[in-house]
C-alpha cells in the first residue's frame, strides 16, 4: 500500500507537479501567487500520474501570499452518499450485522501554512448523483454501487477507497429490507493506518418502518484500524445520534411517479 | 404680496413654526429609523427564512410604521383619533366602492401569501408566460419572463386563473419523444436510450430513468423516454439527453423517420413497382 499518496507537494514557480491518488492524476503549478489545479482520470489506481492532456482544464486561485507547500489530504464526498447492495438485503428482527463498504475519496489540496484556506476539492471517482428521499423532499446525494462486505481482505484496501464499517441493528419486530443505504458521509472523520483510509464506526439502529433510524457515530477509530491516525475531522460537527431515514427499497420510486 | 405677507404674519406664529420643525424632526427621523428597521429586519428573515419572507416581513413593518407615523402627525396637528376613525370609516365606505377591483387585489394577495403555493424567485408559468417570480406585492405579483420583458398579473388574476410553479419541488423530468423506424430492434433502441442517460452526469440514478411505449404511429413507433434532474440541471439534462440520443443513432445506425406513405394495391396484389426515372429519360404521361 502507497504511503505516499497523502502529502505534501512543493510547488516552484517552473514547472508541473503530478500527483496519483488512485485514479486520479491532479496537476499542480504555481505563478507568484497563483495556483494552477488540472486533473484528468484513468482506470489504473497505482504508478505513475497519466500524462498531462492537452485539453486539460486548468482552475485558476489566487492566494493570500505565494505558499509553495501545498497539503494532499483526503475527505469524504461533499454529499451523502447512496450504497446500493448490489443484492437485496434483508435482515430478521432482533438480528444485527457488521458490513464494510468503501467509499471513494475526494481530494482536498490546501497550503500547508493555511489549511483552512481550501483551495480545491477533486473527487478520485466521478460519482452520478441520485435522489434520496420522495418526489416533492429529499436530498441530492452520490450513487454508488458497492458490494457491503462481512469480511475485508488485503486485496480490498485500495489508496482511494475509505472503508467504512457500518453495524446495523434490526431492534424492530419486522424484517428490514433494503436494497440501498444513504451514509451520511459529512458526518464521519477519516483514519489512516498503514496507507489504509478508515472512517468512524457508524451504528444504525432500525426501530420500525415509520420512524427513521437513528445513527450513532461512534466519533473513534473502528478496532479493525486501532492506533490509527486522525487525518481528517467531519465536515458537519458530530452529535452523538441523530434520527434520519437511511435504508430504501427500490420500489419506493413505482409508476407513481411518472 | 402685501396681502400674502400679511396673512403668513398672522399663520406662522411662533407655537406653529415650532409644531412645523416638531413635525418635520418627528417625520425625518420616524422614516429614517423606519427604512433602518425595515432593512435590518429584511436581511435577518431573508437570511434566517427566506428571501419571499424577507420581502413580505418589510412590507408589513413599513406599513404599520406609516400609520403610526401619521396618527403621530395627525395628532400633533390638534387632529384627535376618535374623530379621525370615523372619518377614517366614511372614507373607507367611499373609497370601497370607488375602488372595488384594487381592494380585491389586495385580499387576494392576502390569500396568496397565506397559501404559500409559490414565493418570491420561484419559476411560474402564468397563462403561457413563464418567467421568475420578482415580488409578490399588494395589487400583482410581478415576473420576470425568460426574454427579459416585466409581467404584471394582477393578484385577482393569480386567485382566479391556474398557474404552474415549475420550480417547487426539488426535481423534475425530462420527457423526450422519440419515433424510430418500424425495422429497427426495440431492445438495442433501449439499451442505447439507458446509456446515453447513464453518461450524463446530471441524470439521477433515481428515480430511474424510464422507457414507455407510446403508440404504433403512421411513420414510426413512437417512445417516451423520460429521466430525472434536479430542478437547477433541469435544461442541462434536456439539451444533454435529446442531443445525446440523436448523435448514438446516427453513430448505431438507428433511423428516426419523416413522416412518408407507403402505397400498396391491396393485401392480395404485390405492392405498384416504382421505378426512378435518370433525369435524360422522358417520363411517359398517360
Amino acid at each position: 500500500m502507497c504511503n505516499s499518496v497523502w502529502e505534501t507537494v512543493r510547488l516552484t514557480d517552473e514547472g508541473i507537479v503530478n500527483h496519483r491518488v488512485g485514479p486520479l492524476s491532479i496537476y499542480l503549478k504555481k505563478i507568484l501567487n497563483e495556483v494552477w489545479v488540472a486533473a484528468s482520470r484513468d482506470d489504473r489506481i497505482e504508478g505513475e500520474s497519466q500524462a498531462l492532456p492537452p485539453d486539460a482544464e486548468w482552475t485558476r486561485t489566487a492566494l493570500p501570499a505565494p505558499y509553495e507547500k501545498f497539503v494532499i489530504t483526503p475527505v469524504f464526498p461533499d454529499r451523502s452518499v447512496v450504497v446500493d447492495t448490489d443484492y437485496f438485503y434483508r435482515i430478521y428482527p432482533g438480528s444485527n450485522v457488521r458490513v464494510y463498504c468503501r467509499v471513494p475519496v475526494f481530494v482536498r489540496i490546501t497550503p500547508e501554512a493555511k489549511p483552512d484556506l481550501v483551495i480545491t476539492e477533486l473527487p478520485t471517482v466521478i460519482l452520478s448523483g441520485t435522489w434520496f428521499g420522495i418526489f416533492t423532499e429529499g436530498e441530492l446525494s452520490y450513487a454508488l454501487t458497492s458490494t457491503v462486505r462481512r469480511i475485508l481482505e488485503k486485496k480490498h484496501f485500495e489508496p482511494h477507497l475509505i472503508v467504512c464499517p457500518l453495524e446495523i441493528h434490526n431492534t424492530s419486530n419486522v424484517d428490514l429490507k433494503f436494497e440501498k443505504i444513504c451514509l451520511r458521509t459529512e458526518r464521519l472523520s477519516i483514519y489512516k493506518k498503514e496507507g489504509v483510509l478508515w472512517s468512524d464506526e457508524t451504528k444504525i439502529t432500525y426501530h420500525s418502518k415509520e420512524e427513521d433510524s437513528i445513527i450513532e457515530a461512534k466519533a473513534a477509530v473502528p478496532a479493525e484500524a486501532k492506533g490509527g491516525k486522525l487525518i481528517t475531522s467531519p465536515r458537519t460537527p458530530v452529535r452523538k445520534s441523530f434520527a434520519v431515514r437511511t435504508f430504501k427499497v427500490l420500489r419506493d420510486f413505482n409508476i407513481s411517479g411518472f | 404680496m402685501d396681502v400674502i405677507a400679511g396673512l403668513l404674519e398672522e399663520y406662522l406664529t411662533e407655537a406653529r413654526v415650532l409644531q412645523l420643525v416638531r413635525i418635520t424632526i418627528l417625520l425625518i427621523l420616524g422614516l429614517s429609523v423606519l427604512l433602518f428597521i425595515r432593512r435590518a429586519i429584511i436581511r435577518y428573515v431573508s437570511k434566517n427564512y427566506a428571501p419571499h419572507y424577507g420581502m413580505l416581513t418589510g412590507k408589513l413593518v413599513v406599513y404599520v410604521g406609516i400609520t403610526l407615523l401619521l396618527v403621530m402627525v395627525l395628532h400633533d396637528l390638534g387632529f384627535g383619533l376618535t374623530p379621525l376613525l370615523g372619518a377614517a370609516g366614511v372614507i373607507g365606505i367611499a373609497l370601497g366602492f370607488a375602488s372595488q377591483t384594487s381592494i380585491s387585489n389586495v385580499i387576494s394577495g392576502f390569500f396568496l401569501m397565506a397559501e404559500q403555493s409559490f414565493k418570491v424567485g420561484d419559476v411560474m408559468n402564468v397563462n403561457g408566460n413563464v418567467g421568475i417570480v420578482l415580488s409578490i406585492d399588494t395589487l400583482s405579483v410581478k415576473l420576470r419572463m425568460f426574454d427579459n420583458r416585466f409581467l404584471r398579473v394582477p393578484n385577482e388574476s393569480m386567485i382566479k386563473s391556474e398557474f404552474i410553479n415549475i420550480t417547487k419541488f426539488p426535481i423534475r423530468r425530462v420527457d423526450c419523444h422519440i419515433s424510430v423506424a418500424y425495422k429497427e430492434d426495440l431492445n438495442r433502441v433501449s439499451e442505447i436510450l439507458f446509456d446515453v442517460a447513464e453518461k450524463i452526469p446530471y441524470s439521477l440514478q433515481e428515480p430511474p430513468p424510464l422507457l414507455i411505449f407510446d403508440k404504433f404511429g403512421s411513420s414510426s413507433i413512437d417512445l417516451l423516454f423520460v429521466a430525472w434532474a434536479t430542478k437547477e440541471d433541469f435544461l442541462k439534462l434536456r439539451n444533454g439527453l435529446n442531443m445525446g440520443i440523436k448523435e448514438r443513432f446516427d453513430k448505431e445506425g438507428i433511423e428516426i423517420p419523416f413522416p412518408h406513405v407507403s402505397v400498396y394495391a391491396g393485401s392480395a396484389s404485390k405492392p405498384l413497382p416504382v421505378d426512378l426515372l435518370k433525369s435524360e429519360q422522358k417520363s411517359i404521361r398517360t
